[in-house]
């Protein structure tokens, strides 16, 4: 019986998969349609729905482009749910560019721009925008959104990471806080966080339990402090990067703050918050949660650098907006339309009213008091000037994905060295690279 | 089908009865299931990439060869198989044993069945978040229970030694309130005169259990044990939301490594590659656990 | 003797309450916690306070809050119309797939039935993409049909159906036959009234594997005013920072119609039932 099973399974398969092809293949661009008014129908989709302020204001910008552009373009919005690891919107993206069915706008994340431009499900929208328009986003975005040379994505919003602190702690124990343009060297924040630490307290928290993109997000500046990276700068070897003296002098820090109990390698959530840690190493989403937090006395320090020889960088990045592969030629002009209207300053500046999220571009910054001052002028400052990209590799999401596991290992006992060693061996064989 | 050559000159009316009662169920089967299967099995001897259909090649036994390798992967059945053999049992002991214990006439037996089975109508998902919290060593609810009585702390998820064994406890604690009803309804079909005369006879309540409680649910039995055994094997959300695969890959399972190299690496030539594996590898240990039990059945 | 069978009775209660609480406590949290803060949350997570209330002025400032934000109870009417189609299509469907491999006899049976095991240990995940692959040649995306037709069929509940009727005795149906009574006859008016425990199982498990299923609904649903349940807590999760408050408040909510269905079905399994199925 077992047999029967067996070969009546492989039969069917042969015949299945001759039928079929190899999984599907890309199918033709859509054709134009038009609108009853004669305006060109766009699609759009977006990885927030209308439940949170941020998916509202997608919601509210297609409207208005709706309006201004009545009788040449309409754009109709999907607003699709995502729920982190589990999947979600990534697995319909996948999907659609397996099957057919993309949009001719929709939302990547910065960090998947290389994949999806290699694979021809995104274009470059260059040729659309004038390098003086260009010229008011964030040096990062472009950074993050350019791949073999061409521009593929603009975004509305950015993001940055910095170190939050308790400014009661802070001054109970005699500590100055670091400046906006001159920020710690991890010496400097090793012996603060040595000086803040006590029984019920930890020096700083750092999410060092994180299993996904946070690690990279929040400690890769810190290799790229060095002038390194972890992965080359064509993003696709990473022996000699990701296990290089650079990464291995991070990793051993972390260890350190670890073992010696100034930072918690299992953190509790809201520890900073509920006055369990002195410091917090996070990003740009964290005000919105003090807010649930008043008694909380905070305020906000740079990205700490490497070593007083090393240059300043912070994190940056998040979702952008991209014009689809399988958008049909007559529609692309319209496309990226939508997208200048999508990451206009006006949009940008709305992003931080939803979101509080920094905006992509200078002109938005200027409109936004908050940036004008302290606390959150740490972050602009930061977006300005030492703001880096993560590596725009078409293997980031292994790259980053080894890179948490080798922390994490580290972290569990393991030597740094080897950790790497190994990290870097996943990386080649999952990659197929020699 | 041609095996029945003698009563071949028409099908009897049971027969057709027979194909007709099936008939619904193996056509959505076969579109929803097998068919999408075969295209899994076609796709293991590609290189097919999710985001690069169009550059999709035949390359043989590659995937295979390459499977050989990966120590991530072969970790990865080591463990699978490491949590099948401690949760199974667990949990089928678990289930029997609640479901022995709630089927009674008791006043307000009620709550305390919807009390057993309240882990199963949240998501795995939210009991996984839930439970990271209640394992954190620093802060959780365990460490601050056991550290009252003396014990402790652990590190729980964060060792490599012990973090499996956590995800086991999780497991069985969430799903057998789902097997513990499908006894329930077993026992409810366990007809109630066998008891009144064993009473009769005087046997006394454990020589019941055995004598007819536990023959009276060897079907359900079968099931149960096939049915944990089935899902305990494609074990992905809880190390998914709660170690992701760590520490050191000491919770990282096959069902995790095909979703990972799939949908989150993309190389879903490869990932189907491990699951035609996975799926034969199931598929054995199934059928032979089904021979088992109905040898076991029919003695 | 009767102070015996007294203590004897307490004695099961303070078992059966102390086993309760173990199982009850995440169901607990949840519902304690709806009515904190996440100040309160947090600082409460350490110890027993987790599962003790405390109330703020305005008592249910969650619930609002949470109702205010996501169209719940109108993604709750779209789960549930749904699911009530799979269920009542997958129990007939099924059962009587199940029926069959338990009594009747057809060619081909020992084949079939192996190769339902088979694809009963078929992942989810594995499957996912080139099911999506048929959803949308059929042109069914963005359909419920999308959700109820892949959902309808299951090789699991076809193999629980089967060993329930095996143990069920052949001579009840024996009468019947001899009576002349068709199969079907049979199976619609003897077998499913006496097997009503089984199929009261099979509701709550379809009911709360749909109702907690994220993944494929999001694939091949797109339409917002289409969105399931899971679809529309999931943006509690996704916006950083989470409001847990919000995210318990939703929780407990999409929580009870579950445990209404559960409730319902009680009746069903009141102990010694089949006695009166099997005495004549």
């Amino acid at each position: 019986m077992k047999k029967s099973v067996v070969s009546l399974l492989l039969a069917g398969s042969l015949a299945v998969s001759a039928i079929a092809g190899c999984g599907g293949s890309q199918s033709a661009p859509t054709q134009a349609e038009t609108a009853a008014d004669g305006s060109m129908e766009l699609t759009i989709w977006v990885h927030e729905t209308e439940s949170s302020d941020e998916g509202k204001l997608y919601a509210r910008l297609v409207e208005e482009f709706n309006q201004k552009y009545a009788g040449k373009y309409h754009a109709n919005l999907s607003q699709i749910a995502r729920s982190g690891d589990a999947g979600g919107y990534d697995d319909k993206i996948n999907a659609a560019i397996s099957n057919g069915g993309l949009p001719d706008v929709f939302t990547v994340d910065g960090v998947t721009v290389a994949q999806y431009a290699d694979a021809g499900a995104i274009i470059p929208i260059d040729q659309y925008f004038t390098s003086e328009e260009l010229s008011d986003f964030n040096p990062s975005i472009i950074q993050q959104g350019t791949y073999d040379g061409k521009l593929y994505t603009l975004g509305a919003m950015d993001s940055s990471v910095g170190i939050f602190y308790n400014k009661d702690m802070f001054q109970a124990a005699g500590i100055t806080p670091a400046t906006a343009e001159n920020p710690w060297t991890l010496e400097e924040l090793t012996d603060a966080a040595r000086k803040l630490t006590t029984d019920d307290c930890f020096g700083i928290t750092m999410s060092l339990d994180a299993k996904d993109e946070t690690i990279i997000y929040f400690f890769l500046p810190l290799i790229q402090s060095q002038g390194s990276n972890i992965v080359s700068d064509d993003g696709l070897i990473t022996d000699g990067y990701m296990n290089g003296e650079a990464a291995v002098n991070v990793l051993t820090w972390i260890k350190d703050m670890a073992d010696n109990g100034y930072a918690s390698a299992t953190p509790a959530e809201n520890s900073f918050e509920l006055k369990q840690a002195a410091m917090a190493l996070t990003g740009a989403w964290e005000p919105a949660n003090l807010a649930k937090f008043p008694d909380v006395n905070w305020g906000l320090m740079p990205m700490a650098k490497y070593d007083s020889n090393s240059k300043a960088v912070s994190a940056c990045g998040s979702w952008t907006f991209a014009v689809s592969g399988q958008c049909a030629e007559e529609k692309k002009e319209g496309a990226a339309e939508l997208v200048r209207f999508m990451t206009s300053t006006e949009a940008a500046a709305g992003m931080f009213a939803a979101n509080s999220m920094p905006p992509s571009r200078q002109s938005a910054f200027s409109q936004i008091a908050q940036f004008g001052e302290e606390p959150l002028s740490v972050f602009q400052y930061q977006l300005t000037n030492t703001a880096q990209a993560r590596p725009v590799s078409v293997n980031y999401a292994v790259a980053s994905n080894q890179f948490a596991t080798a922390v994490q290992n580290v972290l569990t006992g393991m030597d740094v060295k080897e950790a790497l060693d190994q990290a870097v061996t996943q990386y080649n064989f999952q990659t197929d690279t020699e | 089908m041609s095996a029945n050559t003698a009563k071949k000159k028409s099908l009897s009316k049971e027969s057709l009865t027979g194909l007709a009662f099936i008939a619904p169920a193996v056509v959505l089967l076969f579109v929803f299931l097998l068919v999408p299967f075969m295209l899994t099995i076609g796709n293991s001897f590609t290189n097919y990439n999710i985001l690069k259909p169009g550059q999709t090649e035949f390359v043989g036994l590659k995937n295979f060869v390459k499977l050989t390798k990966d120590t991530v992967f072969m970790k990865s059945i080591v463990n699978t198989f490491v949590f099948v053999i401690m949760v199974v049992p667990l949990q089928v002991c678990l289930a029997l044993g609640l479901a022995l214990l709630i089927n009674r006439k008791l006043k307000g037996i009620s709550i305390y069945r919807l009390a057993f089975f309240a882990p199963t109508v949240l998501s795995l998902v939210v009991v996984s978040i839930l439970w990271s919290y209640i394992y954190n060593p620093n802060n959780g609810l365990l460490n601050s229970l056991l550290g009252s009585l003396g014990l402790g702390p652990y590190k729980f998820l964060n060792d490599p030694k012990t973090a499996m064994f956590c995800i086991v406890v999780l497991s069985a604690w969430q799903g057998c309130g789902f097997q513990m009803m499908i006894f329930l309804s077993g026992l409810q079909d366990i007809p109630l005169y066998l008891y009144e005369a064993a009473e009769v006879d005087g046997a006394t309540k454990f020589q019941q259990f055995v004598n007819i409680t536990l023959p009276g649910l060897s079907n359900i039995a079968v099931f149960v044990s096939l049915n944990i055994v089935v899902a305990a094997f494609q074990l992905i959300i809880q190390p998914m939301m709660m170690t992701g695969g760590g520490p050191q890959n000491a919770t990282m399972t096959i069902v995790y490594e095909i979703y990972q190299t799939g949908f989150k690496y993309n190389q879903m030539g490869y990932g189907s590659a491990m699951a035609l594996v996975f799926t034969v590898m199931v598929l054995i240990i199934t059928l032979v656990q089904n021979k088992i039990t109905s040898k076991l059945n029919e003695e | 003797m009767k102070n015996k069978r007294l203590s004897g009775t307490v004695l099961m209660y303070v078992m059966l309450t102390v086993i309760a609480l173990v199982f009850m406590f995440p169901l607990i949290w949840m519902l304690v916690s709806s009515f904190k803060d996440d100040a309160g949350i947090f600082s409460d997570i350490t110890g027993v306070s987790a599962f003790l209330p405390s109330f703020k002025a305005d008592v249910f400032f969650n619930y609002k809050e949470v109702l205010g934000r996501i169209p719940l109870i109108r993604a709750m009417v779209n789960s549930f119309s749904y699911i009530v189609v799979v269920i009542v299509l997958g129990l007939v469907v099924n059962s009587m797939a199940g029926y069959a491999f338990a009594r009747l006899k057809f060619p081909g049976k020992n084949l079939i039935f192996s190769l339902l095991l088979a694809v009963m240990v078929i992942p989810a995940q594995t499957v996912m993409l080139p099911q999506f692959s048929i959803i949308y040649k059929m042109g069914l995306s963005n359909s419920y049909l999308a959700l109820i037709l892949p959902a309808i069929a299951s090789p699991m509940y076809i193999f629980l159906f089967r060993q329930n009727f095996l143990g069920i005795p052949e001579s009840i149906e024996e009468a019947a036959k001899l009576d002349g009574a068709s199969a079907l006859r049979i199976f619609f008016q003897l077998i499913m009234p006496l097997a009503k425990p089984i199929y009261a199982t099979v509701t709550i498990l379809v009911f709360i594997a749909l109702w907690n299923d994220f993944v494929w609904p999001v694939m091949v649903i797109s339409d917002t005013s289409k969105q399931t349940i899971q679809m529309a807590l999931s943006s509690l999760f996704s916006i950083s920072p989470v409001n847990y408050g919000n995210v318990m408040a939703g929780l407990t909510i999409v929580t009870i119609p579950v445990l209404a269905i559960f409730l319902s079905l009680q009746k069903y399994y009141v102990a010694g039932i089949a006695s009166t199925g099997a005495k004549n």
